[in-house]
């Protein structure tokens, strides 16, 4: 209401009262004091508002505070499992393929040891004592052989099952991303709610600083898709 | 190229540390040593008497790229050959590797093929320049 129009009521409420005339007076001063109400209830509508807009902010940090104090150690216990998982998995899988390993060097010396004895047998060079003792090799070998066939089969399966670790960490990998998502989600309401703008506020990060593996597929023009790519870009430099 | 050289594997990664050194086994290496992290792998190459180094770049404690430097500065370690192998892919790191005195870069996930091909292709270069 313009102060002009309040300036002037109040002048008649005035002249009314000099002239005694209680009832105009009554009612000049009912309208003066609407106008003050019709305010004063904007102003509470308002508070009302805020107050509701404050506690929704309040309910929905104590699903921050839930978040932070328990979902976000749960999910950093979750990611170490994973670590713990795959490391596991990938030495399970070392020490069966390192036995292989010396089991078929073993394997390839002893066939090369009784191929030349063998070829020399077959052109008559050998003396029957010499024979002998092939023979015994020859069983030797056989068993090593099927030792080896026997082996190979656990130790591949031993591989195979190792590699249950995939299935295990992607689930809890999984859990750990729907956390994150709505960390996300809380920060963005609570950001748009204090009025902030969301815009483009990553940090410029320092060019070399390692940062680890390449997540996913990157159309990045900074990064090295392969091999190859890092070898062109060296050997540019003179490499 | 010697055999029988000391090579001095740094990865936080035990079984990554573990796979190269198997690798290297499969090439002829059998003198192989680890350490898991520049903080670790320098002291062991002042007093070791080692001759080639395979290290990672993000590591916890002395990273690889602040180990590199480290070799490079020192008076006695200078000429050691250095093998990157990390998943450091951006093309910035790898100038800045180079810049610092890399002999080789592999990116993680490698093969066998390519350590070795590297490990030949970087002691070919050190027998034509020496």
């Amino acid at each position: 209401m313009a102060d002009t129009s309040r300036l002037k009521q109040a002048r008649a409420l005035v002249r009314a009262l000099e002239r005694g005339n209680e009832t105009k007076a009554n009612d000049l001063v009912r309208e003066l004091a609407n106008g003050t109400e019709f305010s004063l209830f904007q102003e509470v509508g308002k508070l009302t508002r805020q107050l509701h807009d404050t506690l929704v902010n309040v309910e929905q940090d104590s699903r921050l505070v839930e978040i932070a104090g328990s979902e976000l150690p749960d999910a950093r216990a979750r990611l170490d499992f994973v670590i713990n998982k795959t490391e596991a998995a990938v030495h399970r899988t070392l020490n069966a393929v390192e036995t292989l390993l010396l089991l078929s060097e073993k394997n390839k010396a002893g066939a090369e040891n009784l191929s030349d004895q063998w070829f020399r047998f077959t052109r008559g060079e050998m003396a029957i004592a010499e024979f002998k003792a092939l023979c015994h090799d020859i069983t030797r070998f056989l068993e090593d052989v099927n030792e080896f066939a026997t082996k190979s089969h656990g130790n591949l399966s031993e591989i195979l099952m190792a590699q249950d670790y995939q299935d295990l960490t992607g689930q809890v990998i999984r859990r750990v991303i729907d956390v994150v998502q709505e960390v996300e989600n809380k920060l963005v309401d609570l950001i748009r709610l204090s009025g902030g703008k969301l815009g483009s506020t990553s940090k410029l990060k320092n060019g070399t600083e390692a940062e680890g593996p390449q997540i996913g597929p990157t159309a990045n023009a900074q990064v090295v898709a392969n091999q190859d790519d890092v070898d062109d870009l060296l050997s540019s430099l003179g490499f | 190229m010697n055999k029988d050289m000391k090579i001095l594997i740094v990865d936080d990664f035990s079984t990554m540390r573990r796979i190269i050194k198997n690798l290297l086994r499969d090439l002829g290496f059998t003198n192989t040593h680890e350490a898991d992290d520049g903080t670790t792998a320098l002291p062991m190459l002042q007093g070791g008497n080692y001759d080639f180094l395979i290290t990672d770049w993000n590591m916890p404690g002395m990273q690889g790229i602040d180990l590199l430097k480290a070799v490079r500065a020192d008076a006695k370690l200078f000429g050691l050959p250095v093998l990157m192998v990390t998943a450091e892919a951006k093309k910035d790191q790898i100038v800045v590797a180079a810049q610092a005195g890399v002999n080789g870069y592999i990116v993680k996930p490698f093969t066998a093929e390519i350590l070795s091909e590297k490990i030949n292709k970087i002691f070919e270069r050190l027998a034509a320049t020496a």
